[in-house]
């Protein structure tokens, strides 16, 4: 092993891809997010390693509790490095799912203070124990990511973007 | 030390996750571990509520703590168990709530203090942390 260099300089990237949604039968968000948290954890201190796991666990859970697309692929991407960690999911989803994903994500983008509106939503839900979005906002909140959604060729790709400030 | 009640989320066939409620003199201290992930928390947990709420108010407590340390991830689909586990300590329990922490977790620094409901002054008051490094 090598002592020199930076270690949270280093570049990881994986790409997993699951086709069809429909074969899954067990916990694959926390799979995914347990095995790049302790990849991650060779290189990067363990606040940044959490936040790797809590997006793709979030992310992933919203893919399999809303896709409706069950016969098409699930695709996972993480890079990071010195700059930014980037997590990017994408599922197929038509148009009108995409754009109620849309829809969250301005609200969600716009909030002057993303963890009042976290709790403010979580004690307004409380009630009836509504989820809806609930994730999403804790990932800019709690976690500090800015997320994007985009169309692509009839997927929905959700994109997580941390920079890596103070931590490299 | 006396084993008030306890709850328990299995996975798999798997323990992912338990609760235990204890009193050592007049100590009340809940141990939280493991992860919440599942989709429906309240099936394994809502028989643990119930014990909570029938136990707790027959119980001498001065103090509590509430020990997050050993928890090491809530997803969103947690938050309200969270919220039903600690409102029952607060609501049934007298006396100043310790909380202990992982100081630089995300979770349990940023939305740990949302479920407890802080922005409640008199829950706030009663509240104070214990922040320790990761175990």
């Amino acid at each position: 092993m090598s002592a020199g260099g930076n270690r949270t300089q280093t570049a990881v990237g994986a790409s997993i891809s699951i086709a069809p949604l429909d074969h899954v039968a067990g916990d694959v968000a926390g799979l995914l997010g347990n095995f790049l948290f302790d990849l991650l954890g060779m290189f990067y201190p363990r606040q940044i390693c959490s936040k790797a796991n809590v997006v793709v666990i979030e992310l992933v859970t919203n893919v399999m509790e809303h896709c409706s697309i069950r016969d098409g692929a699930l695709r996972v991407d993480l890079k990071i490095d010195g700059d930014e960690l980037m997590i990017t999911v994408a599922n197929p989803a038509t148009e009108d799912e995409f754009k109620a994903v849309s829809d969250r994500f301005t609200i969600i983008a716009n909030a002057e203070d993303p963890r009042k509106l976290l709790a403010d939503t979580v004690y307004r839900r409380r009630i009836d124990k509504a989820k809806g979005g609930l994730g999403l906002m804790r990932l800019t909140a709690e976690s500090k990511f800015k997320l994007t959604a985009e169309y692509e060729q009839g997927f929905l790709v959700v994109k997580a973007l941390f920079p890596m400030r103070g931590f490299a | 030390m006396k084993v008030l009640t306890y709850g328990e989320i299995m996975d798999g066939g798997l323990s992912v996750f338990h609760s235990v409620a204890k009193l050592d003199d007049h100590h009340l201290i809940l141990t939280f571990e493991g992860v919440i992930r599942v989709d429906n928390p309240y099936r394994y947990l809502h028989t643990y509520l119930e014990e909570l709420a029938k136990v707790l108010p027959r119980q001498s407590v001065t103090e509590t703590t509430m020990d997050f340390v050993k928890m090491r991830f809530c997803n969103s689909n947690g938050f309200y168990v969270i919220m039903d586990i600690v409102d029952a300590v607060y609501n049934l329990v007298p006396g100043r709530v310790t909380v202990r922490r992982i100081a630089d977790d995300d979770w349990q620094c940023e939305t740990l203090p949302i479920l407890l409901n802080l922005s409640e002054e008199h829950i706030a008051a009663r509240t104070n942390f214990e922040d320790v490094k990761a175990p």
